[in-house]
């Protein structure tokens, strides 16, 4: 404030020496200088106070120079008294539309930030209900469709929380857009600060704990799948476009770059729970069916155990009673395997490479080998075709011989 | 030999009609300001804004008989509205009016304002005159001199 006064007090002094010196050269000059000045100061200008004040230093600029305005419109060729004036306008009203989008977007991160504690608490106390329903062994129906709703009701507000992440990062992103390389220590330390203020890091490393623990707690089908992963690549796009520039931000705390390698870790971690989601959907979805399997991750761990388990029916098939191996088939085959793995699973597995076309068919091969075992062929019906056509070919001769018997007779007669 | 008279009378005022040159006027020379130009290292004053320059040594000579006197100098020069050039410096006694002539500048006057020579001379367009201020002394000035009864 001090400052100011003291900066309008030399500004009259020097105009008042100008004017008694009435030399128009130093007249012009003078007001050019006070131009460029009041034109830095708007592009360093770091509040929306501070360019309201240099609005109102051109303005009083303008009276002070108005009655030379004749002269400064001969001479500031090519621009004049006006249009200089227009200029440094227009620079005000686009510096203060800056500000005012940042203040915008500052009120906006705030409620955002708000809202994402709200969604923080609400999704711990889902996830905790959904474990203690799933961990339930006797589930009724109504357990059943309490967590299906719980489910539905998380998985929407995951999203809606990671929205409301991206939307915090998106509001402070106007900084991140530019060559953050080429930005000053300060400007970084802004940015950085921006962001803890915001809890920006730990917000985004708890989302990404509760989508492993949300996938640990459930059992998807592959449309629940694959809608989550369709999440994790916009969650993943979106990341890595500002990653790359907040490495740049906190490339001298330690501490906070070890946050973001922590980030790409649980990136890693969640792309790992939904591979992993769908090889435990896939057990679950025998284990309903009291087949219980061994743990596979992999299409080759997968192929391996259906064979290894077909091949123990195989072995156990003469010392188990018929009936158990048919309940056993019907369970794995019919119910499981024809009913939900292969029309559901199997192009999702394959989609995602997690299967390859050679492994399926394995696995179909051995399928059907089982089923020629539990339901051998009935060929018995081939023995009556072949003593029918015998029956047919006999009866076609005898009935051909019979009237060569009659002529023989009746040659003899005559 | 009237006709003869008439006939040549006739043939001269023809000729002359047929030399008469164009003139566009008014035309108005003047600068709004005076400029300031540095002089380089090779004695040359560059006016931007009407993109011209020319080789001011013989002038430092002319007025201080040395042709280096012109280093690390600012020379003010301005034009009136009858497209005169006024050049003048500080520690100068006189303004040098010059005018434009093939691919130089020819001494028109020479005016004499202050024996101890100007200290910080500023001039200014005051059409029709260039106002000449030294400190507190003012002039007016025209190619042919001081307008006295301005002073």
């Amino acid at each position: 404030m001090k400052n100011q006064f003291l900066l309008a007090v030399l500004t009259m002094l020097l105009f008042s020496i100008c004017v008694s010196a009435q030399s128009d050269y130093e007249i012009v000059q003078s007001f050019k200088s006070k131009v460029q000045q009041l034109e830095q100061q708007l592009s360093e200008a770091a509040s929306l106070d501070e360019i309201n004040n240099i609005a109102r230093d051109i303005e009083l600029l303008k009276d002070q120079f108005s009655e030379n305005k004749e002269l400064l419109d001969k001479s500031l060729y090519p621009e004049d008294f006006n249009k200089t004036f227009a200029k440094l306008k227009s620079g005000v009203e686009v510096r203060a539309l800056d500000f005012t989008q940042i203040e915008v977007l500052q009120t906006e991160v705030i409620v955002l930030r708000d809202e994402v504690d709200r969604l923080n608490t609400r999704n711990r106390e889902l996830i905790n209900q959904i474990a203690v329903l799933q961990a339930d062994k006797n589930k009724d129906v109504e357990t059943i469709r309490k967590l299906e709703s719980l489910v539905t009701n998380l998985k929407a507000s995951l999203l809606k929380r990671d929205n409301l992440i991206l939307g915090i990062v998106d509001s402070l992103t106007p900084q991140l857009t530019a060559d953050v390389s080429s930005l000053s220590p300060e400007d970084k330390q802004k940015i950085a600060a921006q962001f803890e203020s915001n809890n920006v890091l730990n917000n985004v490393k708890r989302s990404l704990r509760d989508h492993v623990r949300f996938l640990d707690v459930t059992t998807l089908k592959p449309n629940d799948i694959k809608e989550i992963k369709k999440q994790q690549d916009y969650f993943v796009s979106t990341w890595q476009k500002i990653g790359v520039n907040l490495v740049d931000v906190y490339a001298d705390k330690k501490e906070k770059s070890n946050e973001l390698k922590e980030i790409d870790v649980l990136f890693g971690n969640w792309q790992t729970a939904i591979r992993n989601e769908a090889w435990n959907s896939i057990k679950e979805e025998f284990a309903i069916n009291n087949i219980f399997l061994l743990d596979f991750k992999s299409g080759q761990e997968f192929t391996v155990e259906l064979t290894r388990f077909i091949d123990e029916e195989f072995k156990n098939y003469s010392i188990k009673s018929k009936e158990d191996s048919e309940r056993i088939y019907a369970a794995f085959v019919d119910s499981t395997w024809f009913k939900s793995v292969q029309p559901e699973w199997i192009p999702y597995l394959i989609d995602n490479k997690m299967l390859t076309a050679q492994q399926k068919s394995l696995v179909e091969a051995k399928v059907t080998e089982w089923k020629n075992v539990v339901f051998p062929r009935d060929i018995t019906w081939v023995y009556y075709v072949i003593a029918a056509l015998l029956l047919v070919t006999f009866l076609y001769f005898l009935l051909k011989r019979k009237p060569k018997t009659l002529n023989a007779k009746e040659e003899l007669k005559q | 030999m009237t006709k003869t008279k008439i006939l040549l009378a006739g043939i001269l005022v023809l000729l002359t009609y047929s030399c008469t040159s164009l003139v566009l006027k008014p035309a108005d020379f003047s600068w709004p300001i005076e400029s300031v130009l540095k002089i380089d290292d090779n004695g040359y004053a560059k006016e931007d804004r009407y993109t011209f320059s020319f080789n001011i040594k013989p002038l430092f000579y002319e007025e201080v008989q040395d042709s280096l006197a012109y280093l690390d100098r600012e020379v003010r020069i301005i034009r009136n509205i009858e497209g005169f050039y006024f050049i003048t410096c500080a520690g100068f006694k006189n303004v040098y009016v010059f005018k434009s002539s093939d691919g130089s500048l020819e001494m028109e006057n020479k005016v004499m304002v202050n024996e101890a020579g100007l200290t910080k001379p500023v001039f200014n367009q005051r059409l029709p005159l260039i106002e000449l201020i030294d400190g507190t002394d003012k002039y007016y000035l025209t190619k042919k001199g001081i307008e006295e009864d301005k002073k």
